[in-house]
């Protein structure tokens, strides 16, 4: 089975420690410096064992990123973050770029068939 | 008779009905929630397609543009024209 793009990975390029953190903010799309200082300050204002515990365990249990993972574009990554928080609107997202395609492609057949048929036209009247 | 047979009723409700409830939702809740393997894979295919087809039609828009730069009114009028024709 291929490796899915909707699971949780450590992020071991750009981990400070185990990659949990990082791998949380590629998983959500939050900015990495937030999560952490987010971890940080809730360890600190009093969810001391449990917080660390938590990042151990997840950090133990979780699996590494692959490496085909890393190598996508920002716009692509960006795309799979909304499919994590809501696939219904990224499959609604396709459908409407999908739409715009053929709302374009219909001008260009439009203007390709009235240029012939110009074309025609004055081919008609030289004769 | 009844003092035997109550606490049976409320334990199996409490130990048996309450889970099976509980755990009928979650799974529920998880099979609407997420993706199977195959539509995800779906997905990815047609995103990468919209995205290709997109950049195609930009590099025929960019060609006809310099061909004809008012190119998409009179396309976009016709096309309307058309449509009113049919209707």
């Amino acid at each position: 089975m291929s490796a899915r793009r909707t699971n949780f990975y450590l992020d071991k390029r750009n981990a400070k420690m185990m990659g949990v953190c990082a791998g949380l903010a590629d998983y959500t799309g939050l900015d990495v410096t937030l999560v952490r200082v987010g971890v940080v300050l809730l360890t600190v204002l009093g969810g001391f064992p449990w917080t660390v515990i938590a990042y151990v365990i997840t950090g133990w249990v979780a699996s590494e990123k692959p490496r085909e993972f890393y190598d996508i574009s920002p716009e692509e990554q960006k795309f799979w973050q909304g499919v994590r928080a809501r696939p219904g609107n990224s499959v609604r997202d396709v459908r409407a770029s999908f739409r715009d395609i053929d709302r374009r492609l219909a001008d260009i057949e439009a203007h390709v068939t009235s240029t012939n048929s110009r074309l025609a036209n004055e081919i008609e009247a030289l004769r | 008779m009844e003092d035997v047979f109550l606490p049976i009723v409320i334990c199996s409700i409490l130990f048996i009905g309450l889970p099976w409830v509980v755990l009928h939702y979650v799974t529920q809740w998880k099979k609407a929630k997420t993706l199977s393997v195959e539509d995800e894979n779906l997905l990815d295919e047609l995103h990468e397609t919209a995205r290709r087809l997109d950049d195609r039609l930009s590099t025929i828009e960019r060609i006809i543009t310099a061909d004809d730069p008012n190119w998409r009114a009179t396309a976009q009028s016709e096309r309307t024209a058309d449509w009113r024709q049919t209707n």
